[in-house]
């Protein structure tokens, strides 16, 4: 017999109501309530997991679930045999900025769990990486950053092998002396231990010779590389019978050679996904650009001033061009009409040369601006009415912009459905009230900027029917009032989330890799 | 138009068209693959089932239809939840216990679709909620021992969100 239980709701003696409630977590199968949490984010599956004993066995069970967890160690100092950490299952790990000297004791079964590893600025004998490496055997992602590799245990040769590997970063460049002295042995040996490499990125001090002995043993696996260029590396790569790259990533180049490139390009014609930089931008004009069938293009401009001169892809469905604090870039010679796609960071458009360009677009579907400044010179004036029909998706992060372009802009775009405004100064409560008399068909509006409670009202008046998500978040506290009245406006579908989570768009790492 | 009977639980019988009654998979496996044969006039008995729930699905049943079929997503990134049609909305605004009788028997019957707006609708009465209100809202007894919770709320500070 079960002994009367207190009621669970008030706390006081049982009562009828809540006794007769079945206990929900027992009735319902653990596959139900994980197909239930796939629909939240992190910090909703946190407080899951929070809730009782089954949830959480629940949540830990899940792979996919787990998998969304992330672990920081960052701000670790050392982590010796004294250091025991109380982690939760995850399925990505940072470990950052320490000493990292034994780690045995704790890392086994959590270890086993992760899918992805990043050791950061991270000091480490070959000794310890190879035995952290060898409890992760459903590592699929490996990042050593700025590692710099301590003194003792050396490491001759590895018997076990990361076959679910797919990604491996590498980088140790100058910028911090202790991680320029690599070990020898060390490209070597992880090309042994991860057969199965699809993607590569090295970078930095690493002998040339062996990153093209690495890249040869990964030949017929190898789909994606980011890599420092010479001359000489892309005429080996040239020669390499098996590999066909699918993603090539220019990070840095030695000295432009024209016909290197001809070359390397027309061995390697399979490539869709192409990055190059500053260095290696005169390739975009060369005859054999125009033979790839390219869906992805990244520019990466590190000179102070560049002018994109494209000869035409016609299956380009993504651009991205970055810069580094307001490069000026020149579009007028740019031919990429055919994106649906465009991404623009920290550069600083020339004058009307990207009116003229996304006019030339005419299938664009989403606009992102990060770190852009539009000068004052930038005019849609002369722009028709409706000449970006095609427009769905704006972003706005970070952005320097007349608000008069930015009125001109919202006329321009009638079929926009989804807008992020997100730290763009000149945002007040007449551009919201404009945007909500201008964009009558928006789904989505994400707005993160200095307003006040007015546009809360504006908002309301002018899309209380028609939105089906607002991220809403003012600079400051939102009042009491506002917040009700947002909540009182809006189906319990639409969230109004406080403060703003989405991805950062300027954010890029080693890591990534597009497919 | 050819129909089946079905027997709930608690011993009622339904008469059913066929294509609605084959929304549910279990239905359909037990017609094509195991070959019973609804011609016999004998009743297909649904032992999980009670008969409100049932009624309850075979109208969603008979509303979904011509549904086509859905495209298949990424299972590992986090899904909307506010895609629901307005129509399922409604159909779901029931009290709590009858909503988990609804996606327990979809689940037993295995009707996809009405279990992932099951699924949704569920998230959603979590979404925005602490933990305590969480356990308040679906009467969960909090069976951590005390103390442990702070634990794992601190263990919780080395968690962000993956981009």
């Amino acid at each position: 017999m079960d002994s009367p239980r207190l009621c669970k709701l008030c706390d006081q003696k049982p009562c009828n109501q809540c006794r007769s409630a079945p206990d929900l977590t027992a009735i319902v199968p653990a596959e139900l309530w994980t197909a239930i949490f796939t629909h939240l984010d992190v910090a909703e599956l946190l407080n899951v997991r929070r809730t009782c004993r089954t949830w959480k066995r629940v949540v830990d069970g899940s792979r996919s679930l787990r998998a969304r967890f992330r672990v920081d160690f960052c701000g670790v100092k050392a982590m010796d045999g004294g250091y025991r950490p109380v982690v939760l299952p995850a399925g990505h790990a940072e470990l950052g900025c320490c000493e990292i000297l034994a780690v045995d004791h704790w890392w086994g079964s959590f270890g086993q769990g992760l899918v992805s590893l990043e050791v950061n600025c991270c000091g480490v004998t070959l000794g310890t990486l190879f035995g952290m490496l060898r409890g992760c055997g459903s590592l699929k992602e490996l990042a050593l950053i700025q590692v710099y590799y301590l003194a003792g245990d050396e490491v001759g040769w590895v018997d076990f092998r990361m076959e679910q590997l797919e990604t491996l970063a590498l980088q140790n460049d100058r910028s911090d002396e202790r991680a320029t002295a690599v070990p020898d042995n060390l490209l070597d040996l992880l090309g042994k231990v991860c057969p199965r490499v699809k993607n590569l990125a090295v970078s930095g001090v690493w002998n040339k010779k062996a990153v093209l002995r690495m890249i040869e043993t990964l030949e017929s696996t190898l789909e994606g590389i980011k890599f420092d260029a010479t001359n000489k590396l892309l005429r080996a790569l040239s020669m390499l019978k098996q590999l066909r790259l699918r993603r090539v990533a220019i990070l840095s180049l030695t000295k432009y050679n024209s016909v290197v490139f001809g070359f390397f390009f027309q061995a390697q014609r399979y490539i869709t996904d192409l990055s190059v930089d500053s260095d290696s931008i005169m390739f975009l004009s060369q005859a054999e650009f125009r033979q790839l069938k390219l869906t992805r293009l990244r520019v990466n401009v590190r000179a102070y001033k560049a002018i994109l001169r494209t000869a035409q892809m016609p299956t380009l469905k993504y651009l991205e061009v970055s810069g580094c604090s307001d490069s000026r870039v020149h579009f007028e010679h740019c031919k990429l009409t055919s994106v649906e796609e465009l991404r623009l960071i920290s550069i600083q458009p020339i004058d009307n040369s990207l009116t003229d360009y996304l006019l030339s677009c005419s299938g664009l579907r989403t606009l992102s601006l990060g770190g852009v400044t539009i000068g004052n010179g930038m005019s849609l004036a002369y722009v028709c009415e409706q000449n970006f029909a095609s427009l769905r998706k704006l972003q706005m992060h970070l952005l320097t912009i007349p608000r008069r372009v930015l009125f001109q802009l919202f006329q321009l775009c009638p079929n926009l459905e989804q807008l992020e405004l997100k730290h763009v100064w000149c945002v007040n409560d007449g551009v919201v009230l404009k945007l909500c008399q201008s964009l009558k068909t928006l789904k989505r509006l994400s707005l993160h900027c200095n307003v006040s409670e007015q546009s809360v009202d504006h908002i309301i008046n002018h899309h209380g029917q028609h939105l089906r998500q607002l991220d809403f978040d003012v600079f400051g506290e939102l009042s009491e009032r506002a917040r009700k009245k947002l909540l009182d406006h809006f189906t319990p579908w639409c969230q109004v989330n406080n403060p703003w989570h989405s991805n950062y768009i300027a954010s890029k790492t080693l890591v990534q890799f597009n497919d | 138009m050819s129909t089946i009977k079905l027997e709930t639980s608690d011993g009622v019988k339904f008469t059913v068209k066929t294509q609605v009654a084959k929304c549910s998979g279990t239905i359909r496996t037990m017609l094509e693959d195991i070959g019973i044969n609804p011609q016999d006039g004998e009743a297909i008995p649904l032992s999980n089932v009670h008969s409100t729930i049932l009624q309850k699905i075979l109208v969603w049943a008979e509303h979904h239809v011509d549904d086509p079929e859905p495209p298949r997503d990424d299972a590992d990134a986090a899904k909307r939840t506010d895609d629901i049609c307005s129509w399922d909305e409604d159909f779901l605004k029931v009290d709590q216990r009858t909503l988990f009788d609804v996606m327990l028997a979809a689940n037993y019957l295995d009707m996809k679709q009405l279990i992932a707006v099951c699924c949704k609708t569920v998230a959603n009465m979590i979404k925005g909620k602490t933990a305590d209100q969480i356990r308040k809202t679906f009467n969960i007894e909090n069976d951590f021992p005390p103390g442990d919770e702070d634990k794992i709320r601190l263990r919780n500070q080395f968690c962000e969100e993956r981009r």
